[in-house]
């Protein structure tokens, strides 16, 4: 990766995105156009996108909001229903798919904040969210399983037969998504969510309407995972009550922590290296030694939270200092 | 001023990556165009070891107009792709499928001689794991498209996983052995894929047809039924199975009923069953309902003619019996498999499985047993058949749809519960069907189209007061 140590300041930021436009970009060239690494590929920036969604409540607003996968599966079952059911083009889909999102997130954060429901009680009730949300879908689709049309290469139905196009599009909007969370780090907005992940209290007797800038992390959250939601679905070509998956939400939130709450660029770095361990782990062991590699990813988990508690943004902290010193000393 | 700055060059870099992308997009969908009549370049890894040798001799070349006959490649090894959850959720049923794969591609290769019309070559497992999502099974079947490109795949058990990869198999043109029973599987017009076994709605009609031909036998006329199912995909394609089956036969349906597979309470559901007071009742459980069900119905002294499960969980399973007991006596289900068939190599096979890893093969293990063997009766006829270029796609697919087995001509059909194979231009099983297993005595017996030996099916129910 380049620099992304440099995403931590300010000004650098342009050059940052750039950088990491670039290489995202060419990465189909250098894998080869391989299917399977370019699909994978996608897979990781999706969930990079999840997890930096994600920072801006839970890094920034300090919120252990668990319902990220709630958000990104019912915009992608309002994107891929209208598709699959009335042949509406995904291109309208996904911003219904936020607007939707957005929608659920106001009903669901203005009266969770309204009466002061906070902490492990905040958590609760978005995990339970997705939960519920799992149920409403099946009380109304049931099990049934929903295909995505099949087509060889449409940009109207967003269906292609190789996953370049589905991947271009992802990297867009993980690049919008990070610029998002620089814009807000540096904004007022920003100073207001971090002094809130800071302490509440202290926040609103600053005079910070803590209710309003939570809701205002909440909306922006819900938004980019609803948007995102109609290419996963996509990605995935089907729509079923199992999307929404209250393990992806946890895994998501505990990406965020890992890398550092707060931390773009640690962040950024723990959603790539882990979501590819994760991969690497399973195509190598999940045929040979079924479940290692989920051991293996729980032990480095637990490796990391104790070396690390600050995350990757600790290593890259302590690696910015050794540079800093000229490599020498410790 | 600094907002507005900050906002044009966003807007700047969004543009410019727009343009890389697009760029670099356009010249991957020109390279991918320009190198598509090859498989791309990086899944190019040698599958299938093609020493060429250069026979002169007049072999029976069907192209009569080309005088220098083409040469026939020598295959020695031939791969077969398996895709199966073995962690997560599913691992029971992906774990028995990737050790009755192992055992059937060991009897094939050392005691079958391989596949003799493509001079004795070996069959070689690749196996992959699909987890439990769609996503890890697209990732699992392109890794293995793009590591080995094997000709034909086998998987995945869980349907929606199986429609992942059967998305890939299909770009492909890789031939998919389909062992998950969802009906709509064939239905969406694929053509590389294939399925040996019952789908779910062959379940719900076996079941009916059971009832109905037992029925027959023993002289009782039954007139009407109720259809009940847990809310699931599989158990609604089950039971519709059954519904348009007994209509068929001039049953009328007094109602179907779903329930979710959770239920906590079955009296309401059976009490309504006793209102209604069929001849016969066509359930299809999950497991714990099935329990509750059977339970309840002993509880309020629901009495009908018969009780058929259909779909392969509950009712007969030994953790069924052990839970509810003597409730499920005379309760029968539906199996993809038979493994008290009495043909030479279903008790072969059978007896192989046990020795091996000492336990009786289940449905995922033995829809695997015939899934397999067909495969092998497959490479087979397409080296009968196109003796120059027998792993072609295409070539491959004319083989599986020119299969017509039976008992006496293939190993694969003495494995299948009806014995018999063919294939619709669908990918499905034309002679599809399942075995019926009964509860006689707290023990699951095999009742049904072939009885265990000295074995009779109990029907209609001994408490069945008559009409």
């Amino acid at each position: 990766m380049v620099k992304p140590v440099a995403l931590l300041g300010g000004k650098s930021a342009l050059y940052s995105i750039i950088a990491i436009a670039i290489a995202l970009a060419l990465i189909p060239l250098v894998l080869g156009y391989n299917m399977y690494y370019v699909y994978l590929a996608a897979q990781v920036v999706l969930v990079t996108i999840m997890v930096l969604a994600w920072n801006i409540i839970g890094g920034y607003a300090g919120q252990l909001d668990l319902a990220s996968s709630g958000y990104m599966a019912l915009g992608g079952a309002v994107s891929g229903l209208l598709l699959a059911f009335y042949n509406v083009t995904p291109w309208l889909g996904m911003p219904l798919g936020a607007l939707t999102a957005a929608g659920l997130a106001f009903l669901m954060g203005y009266p969770t904040f309204r009466f002061g429901v906070k902490e492990v009680w905040y958590a609760l009730s978005t995990a339970a969210l997705v939960v519920i949300l799992q149920r409403v879908f099946w009380l109304i689709y049931g099990s049934t399983e929903i295909y995505m049309p099949i087509h060889r290469w449409s940009w109207y139905h967003l269906r292609f037969s190789r996953y370049e196009p589905l991947y271009y599009m992802l990297v867009v909007i993980l690049l919008v998504t990070l610029w998002l969370n620089i814009r807000i780090k540096n904004s007022k907005l920003g100073y207001y969510l971090t002094a809130i992940g800071e302490d509440e209290l202290a926040a609103e007797a600053l005079g910070i309407d803590t209710r309003r800038y939570k809701l205002y992390a909440l909306l922006i959250y819900a938004s980019i995972l609803g948007f995102v939601g109609g290419i996963y679905v996509n990605l995935t070509s089907i729509v079923s009550f199992r999307m929404f998956d209250p393990w992806l939400g946890i895994v998501v939130a505990v990406m965020g922590i890992i890398g550092g709450l707060g931390s773009i660029a640690g962040v950024f770095m723990a959603a790539v290296i882990l979501r590819t361990l994760e991969e690497y782990l399973r195509s190598m062991f999940g045929a040979t030694i079924p479940g290692i590699h989920l051991l293996i990813y729980g032990l480095l988990l637990i490796v990391v939270g104790v070396l690390k508690p600050e995350g990757f943004a600790g290593f890259l902290k302590y690696f910015r200092r050794r540079l800093a010193r000229g490599g020498s000393g410790g | 001023m600094k907002v507005r700055r900050a906002i044009s060059t966003a807007v700047a870099v969004i543009i410019a990556v727009i343009i890389t992308a697009a760029v670099v997009g356009g010249i991957a969908y020109y390279a991918a165009l320009v190198t598509a009549p090859a498989p791309t370049p990086v899944t190019k890894t040698v599958t299938v070891t093609q020493t060429v040798t250069k026979t002169v001799t007049a072999s029976p070349s069907p192209s009569p107009t080309t005088t220098p006959t083409k040469p026939k490649p020598v295959i020695k090894e031939v791969l077969i792709g398996l895709v199966e959850p073995l962690t997560g959720a599913h691992a029971v049923f992906g774990q028995e499928a990737k050790m009755a794969a192992e055992l059937m591609v060991d009897i094939i290769n050392k005691e079958l001689g391989g596949i003799k019309s493509l001079g004795g070559a070996k069959l070689k497992l690749v196996v992959e794991d699909c987890g439990e999502s769609p996503e890890t099974g697209k990732l699992a079947a392109e890794k293995l498209v793009s590591q080995y490109h094997p000709p034909i795949m086998v998987g995945a058990y869980i349907s929606r996983i199986t429609a992942g990869v059967a998305e890939v198999t299909e770009r492909e043109k890789v031939i998919l052995v389909m062992d998950a029973l969802v009906d709509e599987l064939t239905e969406k017009g694929w053509k590389y894929v294939f399925r040996v076994a019952p789908k779910a709605s062959a379940h719900g009609k076996s079941a009916a047809d059971f009832v109905i031909d037992m029925a027959k036998k023993k002289g009782v006329k039954v007139e009407s039924a109720v259809v009940m199912n847990e809310d699931s995909i599989f158990g609604r394609y089950v039971a519709n199975g059954a519904v348009i089956e007994l209509k068929k036969a001039g049953i009328k349906i007094l109602d179907h009923l779903e329930y979710p597979y959770d239920i906590s309470d079955a009296t309401p559901l059976v009490s309504k069953v006793k209102e209604l007071n069929p001849d016969i009742v066509i359930s299809v459980p999950y497991f714990h309902d099935g329990v509750l069900i059977a339970k309840t119905v002993a509880q309020m002294g629901f009495k009908p003619m018969f009780i058929a499960g259909a779909g392969a969980c509950g009712y007969t399973d030994p953790d069924s019996i052990k839970a509810a007991g003597k409730a499920v006596e005379w309760y029968t289900n539906t199996y993809s498999y038979n493994p008290a068939r009495p043909t030479e190599w279903n008790k072969k096979v059978v007896s192989m499985f046990k020795e091996r890893y000492g336990k009786l093969p289940t449905e995922a293990g033995g829809i695997i047993f015939y899934s397999m063997m067909v495969v092998k009766e497959a490479l087979e006829k397409a080296g009968e058949m196109f003796p120059d270029d027998p792993l072609n796609p295409d070539h491959l697919r004319e083989a599986f749809l020119a299969l017509d087995l039976n008992d006496k001509n293939s190993i694969a059909a003495q494995l299948y519960p009806t014995g018999r194979i063919k294939f619709a231009p669908n990918g499905d099983n034309v002679y599809a069907g399942t075995a019926v297993l009964q509860v006689i005595k707290g023990e699951p017996r095999v009742v049904w189209p072939d009885a265990e030996p000295g074995l009779e099916p109990i029907f209609p129910r001994p408490d069945w007061p008559g009409k």
